[in-house]
């Protein structure tokens, strides 16, 4: 009752854009803010400043009644599939409540809806009476797919949709999301922690490291040459199923991440960071080009150039 | 194969031997204080025979100290205890689900509001607060309701805020915010079935309560007024020692019927707690 209030900078000075049709990979350690900018898109979490664009309108600046017509374009697949049905109603109703109250079904063909829906992220159609706790995991998370698809959206949020997966149906998962994805040019920010799956289904990433977008720039290039050194011991540090690269250079970050109460002044990352220098420790550094002609941007005043990337 | 909540729950709730038996008992007790008035040999103020008859052919259990048949007031005590106990559980579970739902959902100063209120009452020896609300508004079987009712909806309340607080901030709610579902859905249909099994496991053992409860006022003199019959003041007689020792008749059929409406109540509460608890699969 008589704690000093702490301010936690979950998220501090995130600024990106995520284009129609692609898949924008949001990448970091636990804890660095990556799930609250997914939830901040989707509406579920309120920023204390800042602007969301949306296909050009702001979606913090709108009234009530266009901001509800806008925000069921943008929905959000969760990590945990057992959590996101609720488990006291069956499969029908989950899919078919939504639908009736924005009016995307009718009550005459809504049953058909639900059915075509369930086919389309690979269930049959007649499970549509069972309760959620009759599936396995993977199963829940079509479904909670098939919920999103419901509205028919154009962006999802793909918060670590596969983690709590195992390893044969996350990759049933991921081939879903991208038939999805070409089948009905959906946008994703896709979430995760595991890089390489971040890798196999993103078009661009992003590199977040307390709060900070520090990183971003196309998938490839990005995860070959990674311009931010906080990007190169993320990338060095996921084992890679290669024996003949056993011996690639690791570069392991020293220390702990510092609380998000007390930031570092400066480069957030600079007292684990190798190239630091007297300049990183006062001056923190925006987001720019790395070279003159492409899309890979980085915060960083040291980035590692090409020469030293490969 | 696939069943609905509700049949898994009766399913997980018959194998549970001991639950399913005491929930056959107070169904028997209740049915028998419904047709009472059916079933009773004699009026329960009817004063039928001599003074403090030992059980015999005509008087089943006996008579009472002033020659009413025992047999008869126990059926009506069972009638005003049970009735006691339902109202009072349905009291109290109301008004602490209304709070717990206001206070967990909306929280901010509806909730601090709430709480403080709940804690306040909580922090008050029970039966003394019992003992001088009936004392201030007056012995009587609905005053005792409304008593109980009122003390009582602490407990719900902090049961339901808490589960509240728990299923506001799960997936499943934060989707349905996602899909722009109205406040009325979330609360009524997301929130409102995933708090009803524990809130009714709870007003079992509040049930239970509120019986003991009416007996012990009834026994005190400040519950249920003579010559209306409940199991409590039934019980009063057997505040001197002579009826203690020589006349159980008196005595021992309320006692017994409190013990056993109680302990059916509780065991039928923790039938129910283990049959919605999904996690024991059988």
């Amino acid at each position: 009752m008589f704690a000093k209030k702490e301010i936690i900078h979950a998220v501090d000075g995130v600024s990106f854009d995520i284009r129609e049709g692609e898949t924008l990979g949001l990448v970091g350690e636990s804890g660095c803010g990556k799930s609250t900018t997914g939830r901040l898109l989707v509406g579920i979490e309120k920023p204390d400043s800042g602007s969301i664009f949306y296909r050009g309108q702001n979606l913090l600046s709108m009234d009530r009644n266009e901001k509800k017509r806008i925000r069921i374009g943008l929905q959000m697949i969760f990590q945990d599939p057992y959590s996101s049905l609720n488990p006291r109603k069956h499969v029908f109703d989950i899919l078919s409540e939504p639908m009736l109250y924005h009016h995307i079904a009718t009550k005459e063909n809504v049953a058909s809806r639900v059915e075509k829906l369930l086919e389309e992220v690979g269930l049959p159609g007649n499970v549509k009476e069972r309760y959620p706790h009759e599936f396995s995991g993977g199963q829940r998370q079509r479904i909670v797919i098939a919920k999103a698809l419901s509205l028919e959206p154009d962006f999802i949020v793909c918060d670590e949709p596969v983690s709590a997966l195992d390893n044969s149906i996350q990759a049933q998962i991921l081939n879903l999301l991208k038939d999805i994805q070409n089948k009905r040019r959906i946008t994703y920010l896709f979430i995760a922690h595991g890089l390489g799956i971040v890798h196999y289904v993103s078009h661009r990433v992003a590199v977040m490291y307390l709060g900070k977008i520090v990183e971003i720039g196309g998938s490839d290039e990005l995860f070959r040459h990674p311009a931010h050194p906080y990007s190169q011991m993320l990338i060095s540090s996921a084992p890679i199923a290669d024996p003949l690269l056993r011996d690639r250079p690791h570069y392991i970050p020293k220390g702990e991440v510092p609380s998000a109460i007390n930031l570092p002044h400066g480069c957030r990352f600079h007292d684990r960071c190798p190239y630091a220098t007297e300049k990183c420790k006062v001056e923190e550094p925006e987001l720019r080009q790395v070279d003159v002609t492409d899309e890979h941007l980085v915060a960083c005043w040291n980035p590692i150039c090409i020469e030293n990337r490969k | 194969m696939h069943e609905s909540y509700l049949h898994s729950i009766i399913r997980r709730f018959t194998y549970h031997k001991r639950g399913a038996f005491c929930f056959c008992l107070l169904a028997v007790f209740i049915v028998l204080a419904i047709i009472a008035p059916l079933i009773a040999p004699y009026e329960p103020t009817e004063i039928s025979a001599s003074f403090a008859a030992p059980p015999s052919a005509e008087h089943w259990l006996g008579t009472d100290q002033i020659g009413r048949d025992i047999l008869s007031r126990l059926l009506y005590g069972m009638r005003v205890s049970l009735f006691v106990g339902v109202m009072a559980t349905l009291v109290s579970t109301v008004i602490g689900t209304v709070l717990g739902l206001i206070s967990g959902y909306f929280g901010g100063v509806a909730d601090m509001i709430i709480m403080r209120i709940a804690d306040m009452l909580m922090s008050f020896p029970y039966i003394l607060l019992v003992l001088v609300s009936a004392m201030i508004v007056g012995p009587g079987m609905w005053n005792i309701i409304l008593i109980l009712g009122i003390v009582d909806w602490p407990g719900v309340a902090r049961l339901v805020r808490g589960s509240v607080m728990e299923i506001r901030s799960s997936d499943f709610v934060h989707s349905s915010e996602i899909a722009g579902m109205p406040r009325r859905y979330i609360l009524f249909s997301d929130i409102m079935p995933n708090i009803i099994s524990p809130v009714l496991v709870f007003a079992s053992s509040v049930m239970a309560q509120s019986i003991l409860d009416e007996s012990a006022l009834s026994f005190l003199g400040m519950g249920v007024q003579p010559p209306q019959a409940s199991l409590g003041n039934m019980l009063n007689d057997a505040q001197s020692l002579t009826v203690l020792t020589s006349m159980p008749w008196l005595w021992l059929p309320p006692g017994v019927m409190i013990i056993l409406i109680v302990v059916c109540v509780n065991f039928v509460g923790d039938a129910f707690r283990d049959a919605i608890d999904s996690t024991m699969t059988r």
